[in-house]
């Protein structure tokens, strides 16, 4: 009697030998160089690389970037301005009109605008914001809750800076004084609050001559803790305008590149691990896997399931440096998790395919990086795709890098979610191929093994 | 233990294995000898299971039944030293053999004692966390061989165990051979050394161009197909040399030393090489 042949996958003890084999194929990746280089440094090099070369060069530090509309041209406006200019965490550039100045952000041109509405000078010189005019309004993303905060804190402490470098100039001072008399009587703040500023403005005047007269600067006046100090006022009135960027181009050159980065360290590991399998087959150690209690099937998966772990990692610790170092921005981590794991399974797919064709070590790793940098390129994993001519985005439909950019650049700074079409139809394409992919390996091998 | 019965196997229009029938006895050592390219690997193959013969049938008998090779169960019985080395080269001595056992189910306490006596069997145990790639080929065969019988299988198949090794390792593996036959393992050794085969196996099946040309022991088959010996004596004086071929060679030598006048004497006894010649009219090295 024949006992019956036993080829099932899925049998008890199965998972031990596939475990001892992804403990395997990591130390394998880890101990060769060229694969760890490709896996684990290329990547990164590559996502700091172009993340300066697409912030314009590197060197300038992480500063805001924003446009700046002076619609008053009054001395205060010009000087509050320069003040601004004068601050290392900005980078401002004049723009005529609000109109350009939103059209910047809402292009990512600009993180945000600071508009200095007319008779800005006006109120400055009354020192009381009283609510009519001459404030400053911010335009930014709403998503970019952090850089609001901030930007508004640059706003206030520029108005602060002006406000006690004016005690140095006397005249300025007095002039300032009058209007701010002026303005404090026609205000509409109750009685005991007039009464405060009166007596603030008569000991501001009596500072002002004694700053004068030791002939000392005061531009070491500026600071955040007056606002404590003046019980929530404030010298500029400030007000926020949501302006919501378009979501196709990124807000940082570091949310470009690392996605770049993750793709280049996934097709390190899938390469790595297909000429690692290939390399197998043509050595003794292939059919020596088949001679133990196993199928090339499982062989081939176990393969599949150790190099997306190491995709995993790669992508992760990737995305954390990103985060940490790099303040990305990530909209929603439980999304960015899915498409990493799509993006992995993906190429899991490809790579499981690319084992089981590969001749030889050697072209397998030849062949496959040859391929990979074409639809690399293609893709968007070295041009970025929204840089691309639109005739190149459309060729690139046919390589999968283009799917696996779309969804790491929707869960990094397109801000997509799970129901949206743009993301639905890369990751369906995604997962296609992990299919297609995982299941022609699996076939082709089992058939070649036994050939 | 093993029953091939009429495999065949070709590889496009050439065939590897032609119409091989024969049977491996539990407990013996069975030679597989033959040139390069007789197809003694891609029977070894195929009685694995890891390649499907294109005819006739393969079946592996263990307690009293009979398993198809491809049975993932029937496979722990087999132990397998494949003529391409089977190692990792950037994996220690002591994690290529621990990865190998894990697969056959060895865990913890019990596959770290496995390893250890498989590398101190095989004169590997200073040189365990030492990179296989490391290692000369001779302590890659040895290592290769331990990796086969760390889970102690029933049937061990060596595919060339000593191609390209010095004196000490092939020595070394023809005392796990012994050993391994000592405790009623059955082997089947491919060999194209017809010392190898004279010294170690119980039975040889000799094997040309996929075909078995003959199987049996050693001395029956040099009896069968070695021929007479040739017994040469060179006489002193006019430098005669005479050569007789004879079931008796001892006799015959003798009859000449009583003669007084022999200057030099050599005794050609029959062997394997002398079968395989005869069978196929071609050396083993051809």
């Amino acid at each position: 009697m024949i006992v019956p042949v036993r080829t099932s996958e899925t049998e008890e003890d199965a998972m031990p030998s596939i475990l001892a084999m992804i403990r395997k194929d990591v130390k394998l990746l880890l101990r060769d160089r060229a694969s760890a280089f490709f896996a684990f440094v290329f990547p990164v090099l590559f996502a700091i690389f172009f993340g300066y070369v697409f912030s314009g060069g590197g060197g300038g530090g992480k500063a805001l970037q924003i446009a700046c509309v002076d619609e008053d041209q009054s001395e205060a406006s010009q000087r509050f301005v320069q003040a601004l200019k004068n601050n290392a965490d900005l980078q401002v550039t004049d723009i005529a009109s609000e109109e350009q100045a939103t059209k910047a952000v809402l292009t990512r041109q600009q993180v945000a605008f600071v508009h200095i509405l007319k008779g800005f000078g006006a109120a400055q010189d009354g020192f009381i914001s009283t609510g009519k005019g001459g404030g400053i309004t911010i335009g930014i993303d709403p998503s970019r809750q952090a850089e609001t905060g901030w930007i508004q804190g640059l706003v206030q402490q520029a108005a602060y800076t002006q406000l006690f470098g004016s005690f140095s100039d006397p005249k300025v001072m007095r002039r300032q004084l009058e209007s701010a008399r002026a303005s404090l009587n026609t205000s509409d703040i109750n009685p005991a609050q007039k009464l405060i500023f009166s007596q603030l403005f008569s000991s501001v005047e009596s500072l002002s001559g004694s700053v004068s007269a030791l002939g000392t600067a005061t531009d070491n006046a500026q600071g955040g803790s007056q606002q404590s100090s003046a019980g929530g006022f404030q010298p500029v009135q400030v007000t926020t305008q949501s302006v919501q960027a378009k979501r196709d181009l990124p807000s940082d050159p570091f949310a470009v590149s690392f996605p770049q980065g993750i793709i280049w360290g996934i097709m390190g590991c899938a390469m790595g691990f297909a000429a690692s399998f290939a390399g197998e087959r043509t050595s003794g150690t292939f059919l020596r896997l088949c001679a133990a209690p196993l199928t090339p099937r499982r062989i081939l998966l176990a393969k599949g399931l150790a190099s997306g772990l190491v995709m995993l990692v790669v992508s992760g610790v990737m995305l954390l440096m990103a985060v940490v170092v790099f303040k990305v921005q990530i909209p929603s981590y439980p999304i960015m998790a899915g498409c990493l794991l799509v993006v992995t399974l993906a190429f899991v797919g490809i790579m499981m395919f690319a084992a089981s064709v590969g001749k030889s070590e050697a072209a397998t790793n030849r062949a496959g990086w040859a391929i990979m940098m074409c639809l690399a390129m293609l893709g968007g994993a070295a041009v970025p795709l929204f840089v691309m001519p639109p005739l190149v985005r459309d060729l690139s439909v046919i390589s999968p890098i283009r799917w696996a950019m779309l969804v790491l650049e929707g869960g990094v700074w397109r801000g997509w979610s799970f129901t949206d079409q743009s993301m639905l139809v890369p990751m369906a394409v995604l997962l296609g191929i992990a299919v297609v992919g995982a299941s022609a390996g699996m076939a082709l091998v089992q058939r070649q093994a036994r050939a | 233990m093993i029953t091939l019965t009429d495999v065949r196997k070709s590889f496009g229009n050439v065939p590897a294995v032609n119409g091989l029938s024969l049977s491996v006895r539990k407990g013996e050592v069975l030679g597989l000898l033959g040139p390069n390219g007789a197809g003694k690997s891609t029977t070894i193959a195929m009685i694995v299971g890891v390649l499907k013969p294109d005819g006739g049938r393969v079946t592996l008998n263990h307690d009293g039944k009979e398993h198809d090779p491809n049975d993932q169960r029937a496979r722990s019985l087999i132990g397998l030293a494949p003529q391409s080395l089977a190692l990792y080269d950037e994996l220690s001595a002591l994690e290529n053999l621990s990865f190998f056992g894990s697969l056959y189910g060895l865990t913890g306490r019990v596959l770290r004692e496995r390893c250890d006596v498989a590398l101190e069997r095989v004169g590997l145990s200073d040189r365990r966390d030492h990179r296989s790639g490391t290692f000369s080929g001779g302590m890659k065969r040895r290592l290769n061989l331990a990796a086969a019988i760390l889970h102690d299988p029933e049937l061990v198949l060596m595919d060339e165990p000593t191609a390209g090794v010095d004196p000490q390792s092939r020595n070394a593996i023809f005392e796990i051979v012994e050993g391994l036959k000592s405790k009623g393992k059955t082997i089947v050794y491919s060999t194209h050394y017809m010392e190898e085969a004279q010294r170690l196996c119980d039975r040889v099946a000799i094997i040309d161009r996929g075909t078995l040309l003959a199987l049996d022991t050693v001395p029956t088959l040099v009896k069968a197909h070695g021929g007479h010996s040739t017994v040469r004596v060179l006489h002193a004086g006019n430098a005669h040399e005479q050569i007789t071929q004879t079931d008796r060679p001892l006799e015959v030598l003798s009859a000449a030393l009583s003669t007084g006048n022999v200057q030099s004497a050599t005794i050609d006894s029959p062997d394997l090489e002398r079968v395989f010649l005869n069978l196929t009219g071609r050396s083993l090295r051809d």
